[in-house]
Order: C-alpha cells, then structure tokens, then sequence
C-alpha cells in the first residue's frame, strides 16, 4: 500500500512520508469524532418534553427572541395586521416562575401549567401542548382580546404604539373601533398605559377578553381650542343652512336680529365673529366607552345671512351660536389632539339668540 | 521563502488539515444554520412567487389548489396585468407547522408581510390563498385600472365587487395625474386587513386620503363642472339637455321664479355663480358653494296671457349631477333623473 521510501534508523524507526500519512489519518478520524458531539448537541439542545418545551417557549417570549418562540408552536404564526402587536416592543417584563404538568389519573397528558409574576402578582395559565412523532409543540398560544371603541387614534400595548389611523369616513372609523381585536403572546400587558393584564394559558373561545380603554388626556387648552378654531374655519366655508359635521347649523327657521322669524334661508353664508370657548368634558360613547366631548363653555358668536321668506322673500342676518355636541376629542399617536364629528349632529343652533 | 522551507516536510499534513477545515465547515454549517434543505412547504411558495415574477403564470397556476376561492372577477389575472416589478425577501416558515408560510416582498421602498396557506400532501402541496381581492366600490371612476390595464367599474351600486390579482406589486389609477403614476399597492395574501383572512385590500381606503388631500384633482373638478355649466348656458331651452338647472314648469311651459308662462321664446342663460364642489371622506362629491344661474327671455304668461319678460334666477342643482373620472382622467358629468325647475 505504502510507496517506496527509504527508512532513515538514525532519525525515527518510521520513515518520513509514512508519518506524514499516519498523521494525515489522525487528523480525519479527529475531524470525524469532532462531527459527533455537533450531532449530539444539536439533538441535545433542543428541548424533548412537553414542560421543557413550554418552558423554553416562555423564555424566548420573555427575552423578546420571537424568532425561537414560534418554532415551539404548533399551530400558524399570524401575518400582516393581525402580527401588528406580535413584536418584542410589546412584551412588558415578567418573570417565568414556574412551569409543570400535573399527573393525570386517566393516564392522558395535562395540559402545562405555567405561572409568571411581576412585582404586582402572579398569574397562572395552562397550555395545551401536542406530541407527534416524539416532537412536542403548543396548540394555538396566542392571547386574542378585543379593545373596546376609544377615543384614541392608536393603540398601545405596553411600549409599542400602533397608529389607527383614519382611512375613509369616521363611521367606518369607529365602526372598526367597535369590532377590533388584537392578538398577542402570552405576557402581562398594560393597554394604553393602564393596569397590567396577564393573558397567559389557551385563549378558550377568543376574544372573551374585553380590554376596556382609558379615558384620554385632555391635552393643553391650547391644542383643543387651536384644533376647534381650524374645524371651524373649515366648516365655514361650506355655504349650506347646515353642513355636515359642523358644529353649527340652522334647521330652516330663523330668529334674526331685528327679532323676526323668517323660514327658508337660501344664498346663505356663515362668518365668525367669536371663536366658542372649548373644553374636553368626559362622557360616553355609543358603545359606552369613555369618551372626551367637546364642550363650549361660552358658546362663541357666528352670524348667518342670506336670502329668507318672511313677508316676502328679503334679506336677513342672524346671530348663532356653536354648539359642540357634534365633536369629540381624539388621542392622536404622537400625544396632541384631533377633533372628529363623531357625536350627536347638531339641528340648530340659531333659533332663541340674540 | 523561509516560510516554504519552514513548511516543506510537513506539506501534506498542512493541507491534508486545510482541506479537512473545510470539509468540516462545508458539513457544519448547513446542519447548524439551516438544518438541512428547505422544506417543501417553502419550496412550494417560492416556486410560486418566482414564477410570478418571470411572467411564468401556467407554472404559477400549476402550484394553486382547486378547492374553494371566494367568488371574484379572475380577468384580471394575465400577464398584461402583473407586470410590477418586485422582490421577494423572505419565504419561510416561522412555526412548527408546514401549513403556514410567512413571505415578505419588496418593491421601491415598501415592503408588505404575508402568508401563504397550504394544503395537500407532500407530493402535492398547493396554495391555498393566492390571490389577493381589490374590494371595488368606486362609482367615481368609469373604470378600474389597474397597471395600466382598464376595465368597466362592474360594481353594481352599493355591492363592491372583488378583483382576484396576483401577489406583486401595482400601480392603480395610473391614468389620474394627480395620482402620480397611480396609487401604489403591494398586494400579498395575508398583508392586508378586509375579508379572507387579510386577503382583501378596500380600494376606497386606498384612493379617500390621496384624494381628499389633492387640492389640484379639487380644482380640475371645479373646473370642470364650471365648463360643464358654461356648455349648458349656451342653450336656448328652458330645459337644457342633460343640463342640473332649468325653467321647465309642470303647469305650463315654463316658470322663472315669479311668472309661469305658457310659452317662452329668445331665452338666454347666464352663469351668476359657479358651484364650487369638494370631495369627503366617502369619495362623494358635497357642495361647497351652491351655484346659480340667470335666465332672460320673452314669454306669454298663464292665466293672464300678455307678455312678460322672463327675469329668473336659477340654481345649480348638483345633487342631480353624477360626476365620473373618465379613462383619460378627464372629470365629467352626467345627469341623475330627470332635471326639474331650480327657479326661485
């Protein structure tokens, strides 16, 4: 098998080229043992029961890697807007205290028990968690809860805001308001920055969990009133005896200033004279959510004129006041304020001023 | 030179060890990153979006399952219409589930996030969801484009209907210049909020705020619908054709305001104020400014039968206006009903 050599006794009992090629031999056989402990450790590492699978599961949500998290899961990963609060920003801090699986009697595996605290408490949850072919994974670990319409543009999941943004008319803003869910991983969460909420365990029926929303700030006067004067210098433009969304209007009867009733205004136009005086008073929603109403604590001045029927069709003024039921107050995402027509329509605000 | 010599006798070792080094790396890394070939489930999905991107819609088609898709108008998937031009980023599975597999493209800037749903044995994995569904309910435009492509808007009043298109990336209203190029959509299954799962992109959600915000689109509008109201002018009839003002008068011929006539001769239109219309948050055209007209004339009077000057002064009733964006871009009007006498 070996080539020619010629052996030197004085140096080593094995010729030169037969080292090199036993050494050649070492140094695969090395590199084969080398192989086997990566196997190993690759089998090794992962986990292989149904308490070490949940607790490496719990783990990888705590430390944010999301990545590891989800290879534990049996089930689909949600996508596009339903992920939108599958993110490291949103999980708060907990610490993993425990996690078992009882002995069942009948023989059949319990789901595991997990239990998770923060300084505040502790919460306890069970998962459902599958066995094929020697592989453990959860069924379904996602917490689902609805958020109850709110006077905010966003939402907020612990540090993570997701802006809600306006896309066709405020109907339909509010209507998807009323019908939203959020699907997150098991944790302790504090929604728009309120007490914290432990989701945690098989999410029985999905979204039976109902996440009321906090009353909004109010934010500076200031704001508000620069955020009304705009809307109403909006709505003034609109030559109509009551444009839509607008915090004033007449209904077709009008007390004018010389103190006549004339009906049918036609050609009419609005201008301000005072701006109202808006404040944010709490109230409630149509789906009995906390909201910010506008209010105008002196009703301003705006006058209307035009064409009326009296005795005969004639000119006419009136004096008008604002009337804020129609506005709320909404939280924007980056902390100011908005207001949206989204309260009662206002009919008239012109009859019985002077 | 002193390091060939340093490094002669023991040549085959040192390359035996260099060639060994990289064997080892070329086993290991694979089994450590990747843990051995993609599954099939990915192969499937990026087989798929690839084909889409070489214009290979048969090969495509060929990975999509047969089982039940919501109902939807599938004209529009052609290779005329899925001409954008993307990027696949990632096709992966993020769970332990082969039924899921979670997609990101990529297209000048924007990125979209997705999944694809799969089912059917190993042999014979297909795609579950993949198409992506432009809901349509915009009576504004005469057509939808889509890439360039047009067709009649079918939607029925009121009843959006759904535009089966493949996963890429697009270009709508294209023809619209103050769309500049078109509204952008990277359209992928699983991205998008609406119907099926995150399948369906509301195209009103996509066009309110482009063109609520153009002032420009705003002002062609208006002036549009003020050509519109000049054209009508020009008419000599108490009723002109087609037009959202008019004199016509139940009793009689005709009645400006004051008078009716049983007749009207040399009438002569003129604008007073042009109506100045806006767009809202429902895609719907509401009036800013009411607008009116002038109308002057001859007449015989009812009842009394002398002559009477016609003296009337008439609004512009846009409520009866139907306003279109035609294919070219252009703005037009057509009436609703029938126009009755805006007279006072």
């Amino acid at each position: 098998m070996l080539g020619p050599s010629r052996p030197d006794p004085r140096k080593c009992p094995m010729p030169q080229i037969q080292r090199e090629r036993m050494r050649v031999l070492w140094i695969v056989l090395f590199a084969a043992l080398s192989m086997m402990p990566l196997g190993v450790w690759k089998v090794a590492r992962e986990p292989n029961t149904a308490v070490e699978v949940v607790t490496a599961f719990m783990e990888a949500v705590r430390d944010g890697d999301l990545e590891r998290a989800y290879e534990f899961v049996g089930t689909s990963v949600p996508a596009g807007r339903d992920a939108a609060f599958l993110r490291p920003e949103a999980i708060g801090e907990w610490e993993l205290l425990a996690v078992e699986q009882p002995e069942s009697a009948a023989g059949f595996p319990e789901a595991v028990t997990v239990t998770i605290g923060t300084e505040d408490g502790t919460a306890r949850g069970a998962f459902t968690v599958d066995e094929y072919d020697g592989e453990f994974t959860l069924r379904d670990p996602f917490q689902t809860v609805s958020i109850t319409a709110s006077s905010y543009l966003s939402v907020q999941v612990n540090d993570l805001t997701v802006p809600m943004p306006l896309e066709t008319g405020w109907d339909a803003w509010y209507n998807g308001q009323a019908q939203r869910s959020v699907t997150l991983l098991p944790g302790v969460y504090r929604f728009f920055g309120g007490e914290p909420v432990a989701l945690l365990g098989d999410d029985e029926g999905g979204s039976d969990q109902v996440i009321g929303t906090p009353l909004p700030a109010a934010g500076e006067a200031a704001s508000l009133q620069a955020a009304v004067n705009a809307y109403i210098d909006g709505c003034v433009e609109y030559r109509l005896t009551a444009p839509a969304g607008c915090p004033f209007a007449t209904d077709g009867q009008v007390d004018t200033l010389d103190r006549s009733r004339v009906r049918e205004p036609r050609d009419v136009a609005w201008t301000v004279e005072a701006y109202p005086v808006a404040a944010a008073v709490p109230g409630t929603g149509l789906y009995g959510e906390p909201v910010l109403r506008v209010e105008f604590t002196d009703p301003g001045r705006i006058v209307l004129e035009g064409e009326a029927l009296g005795d005969g069709w004639a000119p006419f003024a009136a004096a008008c006041r604002f009337d804020g039921r129609v506005l709320h107050v909404l939280a924007a995402p980056g902390g100011g304020v908005e207001v949206a027509p989204l309260g009662e329509a206002v009919a008239d605000s012109c009859r019985g001023t002077e | 030179m002193r390091l060939l010599k340093w490094a002669s006798p023991r040549r085959w070792s040192i390359l035996a060890e260099g060639v060994t080094v990289v064997l080892v790396a070329l086993v290991a890394l694979p089994v450590l990153l990747v843990g051995g070939r993609e599954p099939a489930p990915v192969r499937v999905v990026t087989g798929y979006l690839e084909a889409l991107r070489e214009g290979d819609l048969k090969r495509a088609e060929a990975l999509v399952s047969d089982s039940y898709q919501p109902e939807a108008d599938t004209s529009w998937l052609t290779a005329e219409v899925a001409t954008g031009d993307w990027e696949i980023e990632s096709v992966e599975l993020k769970s332990a589930t082969e039924s899921t597999v979670h997609v990101t493209i990529a297209s000048g800037g924007a990125r979209a996030e997705g999944a694809f749903t799969l089912e059917g044995t190993d042999d014979d994995l297909r795609i579950a969801n993949p198409y992506v569904y432009l809901s349509v309910a915009a009576p504004l435009f005469a057509s939808t484009e889509v890439n360039g492509v047009r067709r009649e808007a079918a939607a029925a009043a009121g009843a959006p209907v759904l535009i089966a298109l493949y996963p890429g990336s697009y270009a709508l209203f294209g023809s619209v210049p103050e769309f500049d190029g078109g509204l952008s959509l990277l359209a992928l299954p699983g991205a998008h909020g609406g119907l099926y799962g995150g399948d369906t992109v509301d195209v009103n959600a996509l066009l309110t705020g482009p063109v609520v915000a153009s002032e420009a689109l705003e002002d062609r509008v208006n002036a549009s619908l003020a050509a519109w109201i000049d054209a009508c002018a020009e008419s000599a009839e108490a009723a002109p054709a087609g037009c959202p003002f008019g004199m016509a008068w139940d009793w009689g011929a005709a009645f400006d305001g004051r008078t009716e006539f049983t007749e009207v001769e040399g009438l002569d239109w003129s604008v007073e104020a042009y109506p100045r219309v806006r767009f809202g948050r429902d895609l719907a055209l509401t009036v800013v400014e009411p607008g009116s007209v002038l109308v002057a004339g001859t007449g015989t009077a009812l009842g009394t039968g002398e002559a009477t000057a016609v003296d009337g002064r008439c609004t512009v009733d846009f409520r009866n206006a139907v306003p279109a964006i035609e294919d070219d871009g252009t703005v037009t009007f057509a009436l609703f009903a029938a126009q009755q006498n805006t007279c006072y």
